[in-house]
């Protein structure tokens, strides 16, 4: 390799012989438009935890259900739902702490595709995981808390029964195509991506 | 670092765009031949040197740091490039399509298509070498050996080479 304590070689010098690019640019106007990026970055991602964590403060909501409704049925479904949306914010929450590693961008190129490949492989597990601690819970928790409402006051038992399983089949679906198959094809997608470059990196020849 | 008195990175950000902003410029060119493109990466890449700047202890020198966060953005951005336009193995299959601003030079331009050709790895390591980084400053962005530089570059200079010459002979 040639090094810069020497003079360019020819390849180097032509590269350098750069006249597409102009020699002086007006550089405050990318700050207004890298910070009005950013501003809309950070709205985006505040956002999508919002809704996670809007869901969790439904939670005491559910908790005083558990000591309103007398059926024991409904107060089981309710502790469910309670304990699951609790859980669904701190996991969040954790799992934003996880993804903190990726402001690392000032790392060697190595060292930053590796975390990549890690951080993608952790939200693989997650996006697979959600649907057993999250989804299936909620499932029940509906059941549970919904069953006796729609059988008192609505329908007789097999349609409250249908229409309860209708919900949790719609809701099992939504999460099973968002998160199972949507998100883990992409996340794998990008994870494919990484590990060729970095195999392509590791060759030697 | 770039931090001033008055409590902003502005000064700083602004100082190193100044200082690298052909050089990255150059680097969005050598990775993406769609000029549109080039501009989203390269306002990717400010992005992320803002966002650093806060956390810049000078550990590294300044140079290596920019060309640390530019190429990390840029094999991610062109990854994703690639997906969009169906070809993330083969781009030598796809026929050469130049930037709205083609280089005036036919030399520099055959150099410019010789290295968008080439895979994002070894795109990375020649847009280091041909701005003129040393071996282990090379080293420092990439996190390879120097053995694997060496061995690696030799080969892509010849390739290089190359294909300057088969430009050359064809007009």
């Amino acid at each position: 390799m040639n090094s810069p304590h020497t003079e360019p070689d020819d390849l180097q010098s032509l590269w350098l012989k750069d006249n597409s690019t102009p020699s002086t640019e007006d550089y405050s106007i990318m700050l207004r438009i890298v910070q009005e990026k950013q501003r809309s970055l950070q709205d985006f991602l505040r956002g999508e935890d919002t809704a996670n964590y809007l869901l969790a403060l439904l939670a005491p909501l559910t908790a005083v259900y558990i000591w309103l409704r007398p059926i024991p049925m409904m107060q089981l479904g309710n502790l469910i739902l309670t304990l699951t949306l609790i859980s669904g914010g701190v996991v969040t929450w954790i799992n934003n702490r996880r993804a903190r590693p990726l402001l690392k961008i000032d790392l060697s190129i190595r060292e930053y595709q590796s975390l990549l490949l890690q951080f993608y492989d952790q939200q693989i597990r997650y996006s697979k995981s959600i649907k057993y601690w999250y989804a299936i819970p909620i499932s029940l928790g509906i059941s549970l808390a919904g069953y006796p409402i729609l059988r008192h006051f609505l329908l007789s038992p097999p349609w409250s029964i249908l229409l309860l399983s209708a919900v949790v089949m719609v809701f099992e679906y939504y999460i099973w195509r968002g998160y199972d198959v949507k998100r883990v094809k992409e996340l794998e997608r990008r994870k494919g991506e990484m590990q060729s470059v970095l195999h392509d990196m590791d060759r030697t020849s | 670092m770039a931090h001033d008195s008055s409590g902003g990175f502005e000064p700083g950000f602004l100082r190193i765009l100044e200082t690298f902003g052909r050089p990255l410029r150059r680097l969005c060119r050598a990775y993406l031949r769609d000029a549109a493109e080039q501009e989203d990466l390269f306002q990717e890449i400010a992005i992320a040197i803002w966002v650093a700047l806060p956390k810049f202890r000078g550990d590294a020198s300044e140079r290596t740091w920019v060309y640390r966060i530019a190429h990390n953005i840029a094999l991610t951005y062109s990854a994703k490039h690639r997906r969009r336009l169906g070809m993330q193995q083969d781009m030598e299959t796809i026929p050469c399509t130049p930037s709205v601003e083609e280089d005036q030079d036919p030399r520099r331009q055959a150099l410019l298509e010789a290295v968008q050709k080439l895979t994002p790895a070894d795109q990375t390591l020649v847009i280091l070498y041909l701005e003129g980084l040393s071996a282990r400053e090379t080293e420092e962005v990439t996190g390879l050996t120097a053995n694997n530089v060496a061995v690696r570059l030799s080969r892509l200079r010849i390739r290089l080479t190359l294909a300057l010459r088969g430009k050359e002979v064809c007009e």
